[in-house]
């Protein structure tokens, strides 16, 4: 048999398969350095975006944009692909950037209401739309705007994703004007003038509004500019619309000439006796001359309205040195309880003969509304010119009394919103409880010692210590005729005290103090007690042998 | 060597193809809209001010202290609702009332005392009930005489007795809850 013979290869193919390999491996490695640094295509959600070159980098690679590309050549809200160019080390790349809208529209129906005849826009019966795309708004039937009634309307919303939502709302064609405009101030138009030329209403009466529950007076509402909705029942239709009243008439104002001292504040109401207007009017005043000095001017008053009519008058203002210091008045009977507020500035008048606002202060740093007492309070007033008068009074602090019978009086008429006819005791028991936790807020203060005093500044003040809470319920209890008692805890333990009650089964603990643990203290037996406040400084420690009856 | 040759290329083939697997990236939204996430733009309570300082209920009430100074008057004593202290600070025209908690003290009440200070909204003592009104609205409840605002976690309490204001409180709700 014949060997075969192997062939010789020449080396100068050797060379070259050699170099071919060598090439096809460093293209190879060069293609996968290349690959390694950016993502050749990117997708995002149209949207509000920053694009960073962060978005481009794979594997944690360093990439920037090239400075030839700005990221806000990119339009986030409309899909489609945009070149995107970029560094990475020393490679230059061309990534494709998607925007697209996988999202569909989101909105919501609204009710609209037109006159016969007149057509709206298919966005118009729509609100709140989302979408991070353009929309276009379609009706999916034309609605009949010829036929007065209600009518389904369905409208389709496309955005340029191609996604679409259908969204049904109401359309109501009506017989009348959806919009009457009156100037204010003018006759108040009657309801047969909403009613469009050529219709023929039977019926038609203005119904209440939904938010006051009263029907409108046209005659009250076309005083005050603006828009009024309306409703009205025309022949069974109900149909919503407007009283637009304008107001395109200038105030009128009657002047008056001003005197006042050098340095006053010239406001422009100083001018003016009387204004007329359907609104809200804003003044202001130009002068001829400077206010510092003394002398007489004219000056230009104007008037604007809310709706942004103007006119203008002139007035003659007098500026005259002011060496007269203001006078102040009243005062002498000041008085205040302890524990309640004092108002220092209602009981004096202060008048200055050129200065209309002279500024007052009061000096009350000697008062202590905390203990019965007479104190030192003094007056200060100055006016623009600097002139200044002092008053000296003094203010009387007054402990309050109350009668039993003024704070039962109190406590009776709490609950008479509190307990119902034929409530049991129990019954009455939670809801005094439930009154005072929601009602009285807890504040601590000195201890009144007085228990009518204690009892009204929970009925009436709403705030207090325990002390507080333990003589609003003995009151709100007793007024109810429910068997009560006071406890309160062993002298060596946190001072602290409640009630007990008793409804025929035995006595039973009544803590109405807010605990900041939120625990539930009505109508307790001791354990419970215990337990529900055993973490908390032993705040119901109480001696047994004083209390040897309680549950 | 053809063999080799093959080899080699169909390697570098595979490892080509595979340096570009997973070469799409879909980026998740940034910048989106934290409107409803802002913690800035969460509810906050009346807030009683006094010169350039703001006193917020439930705050610490150190800091409020230490820019108010030294008070007129101070008391201390066992909480009868919370575990600690309750101190009460008397300064010129209103009082600050202090409950204790794991992070401080903190502001439980600020009571106004007289009409020397108002609100930040304008409200003084002895203003009349359509004042109230005005300033704060109709939506309150009412206890007796008193108008109780809530907002924020906490509450103003405004008293009227013969249509004039009476008392004007800022008060915390935190040891209003219960079972």
């Amino acid at each position: 048999m014949r060997r075969k013979r192997r062939r010789r290869l020449r080396p100068g193919f050797v060379a070259f398969l050699f170099i071919f390999s060598f090439l096809i491996v460093g293209l190879t490695v060069f293609l996968i350095l290349y690959n390694s640094r950016v993502y050749s295509r990117v997708e995002v959600e149209a949207g509000d975006v920053v694009l960073t070159p962060a978005d481009f980098s794979k594997n944690g690679s360093e990439v920037s944009f090239d400075p030839s590309f700005s990221p806000d050549s990119v339009d986030f809200h409309t899909p489609g692909e945009y070149p995107v160019k970029l560094r990475s080390g020393i490679f230059r790349y061309t990534v494709s950037l998607t925007v697209k809208d996988t999202v569909p529209p989101v909105a919501r129906a609204v009710s609209k209401t037109v006159s016969r005849g007149i057509t709206c826009a298919p966005e118009d019966l729509v609100d709140e739309m989302k979408d991070e795309t353009k929309v276009l708004y379609t009706f999916e039937t034309e609605p009949d705007f010829s036929t007065p009634g209600v009518k389904k309307v369905t409208v389709i919303l496309t955005d340029l994703g191609g996604n679409v939502t259908r969204v049904t709302a109401d359309l109501t064609v009506i017989p009348l004007y959806t919009v009457l405009e009156r100037e204010a101030g003018s006759e108040a138009p009657s309801p047969a003038d909403f009613v469009l030329p050529g219709e023929t209403v039977t019926e038609l009466s203005l119904v209440e509004e939904t938010e006051s529950g009263t029907v409108p007076s046209l005659a009250d509402l076309v005083r005050t500019p603006g828009d009024h909705p309306i409703r009205f029942l025309a022949d069974g239709l109900v149909c919503d619309c407007v009283l637009r009243v304008n107001d395109t008439t200038p105030p009128v104002m009657t002047l008056r000439d001003v005197t006042c001292g050098v340095g006053v504040e010239v406001k422009p109401e100083l001018f003016v006796a009387e204004v007329k207007d359907a609104g809200e009017v804003l003044f202001s005043v130009e002068l001829s001359a400077p206010s510092d000095q003394p002398g007489t001017q004219r000056v230009t008053v104007r008037a604007k309205d809310a709706a942004g009519n103007e006119s203008a008058g002139e007035a003659t203002l007098t500026l005259m040195v002011d060496t007269a210091a203001p006078e102040i008045h009243g005062g002498e009977s000041l008085f205040a309880y302890v524990g309640k507020t004092v108002s220092f500035l209602s009981e004096v008048q202060v008048r200055d003969d050129l200065d209309p606002a002279p500024t007052i202060e009061v000096d009350s740093s000697g008062v202590n509304l905390k203990q019965e007492g007479t104190y030192p309070v003094v007056y200060i007033a100055t006016d623009a010119a600097g002139n200044r008068a002092e008053k000296r009074v003094q203010i009387t602090v007054f402990r309050e009394q109350y009668s039993e019978e003024e704070v039962l009086a109190t406590a009776g008429k709490i609950l008479e919103g509190v307990l119902k006819p034929g409530m049991s005791d129990r019954e009455k028991v939670d809801a005094i409880y439930y009154w005072i936790r929601a009602h009285v807020s807890y504040r601590d203060s000195d201890t009144i010692h007085d228990w009518l005093l204690a009892a009204h500044q929970g009925l009436v003040n709403h705030w207090g210590d325990c002390s507080v809470f333990q003589m609003t319920s003995r009151a709100l209890l007793t007024a109810a005729g429910i068997e009560n008692r006071l406890i309160d805890t062993l002298p060596l333990y946190e001072m602290h005290c409640w009630n007990l009650v008793n409804i025929g089964e035995g006595w039973y603990h009544f803590d109405t103090t807010a605990f900041f643990t939120g625990s539930n203290f009505c109508y307790v037996d001791t354990a419970t007690l215990l337990n529900r406040s055993g973490g908390f400084m032993s705040s119901h420690t109480f001696d047994r042998d004083r209390y040897p009856d309680v549950m | 060597m053809k063999k080799i040759g093959f080899v080699l290329l169909a390697l570098c083939l595979l490892l080509f193809a595979a340096s570009c697997q997973g070469d799409v990236k879909v980026i998740e939204k940034s910048g989106e809209n934290a409107a409803g996430n802002d913690p800035a733009g969460a509810a906050e309570g009346y807030v009683f001010q006094t010169g350039d300082l703001s006193i917020a209920i439930d705050s610490l009430a150190e800091p409020v202290l230490r820019a108010l100074g030294e008070p007129k008057e101070y008391y201390e004593a066992p909480s009868c609702a919370f575990e600690g202290l309750d101190k009460i600070y008397t300064f010129e025209h209103f009082e600050v009332d202090c409950y204790p908690s794991p992070e401080g003290d903190r502001i439980q009440t600020v009571f106004l005392m007289d009409d020397l200070v108002a609100t930040a909204e304008g409200l003084r003592i002895g203003d009349d009930s359509a004042r109230v009104e005005a300033l704060y609205g109709k939506d309150c409840s009412k206890v007796g005489t008193e108008s109780v605002y809530t907002k924020g976690g906490m509450k103003m309490k405004i008293m009227i007795e013969d249509g004039r204001v009476t008392f004007i409180t800022y008060q915390s709700c935190a040891s209003d809850d219960f079972e």
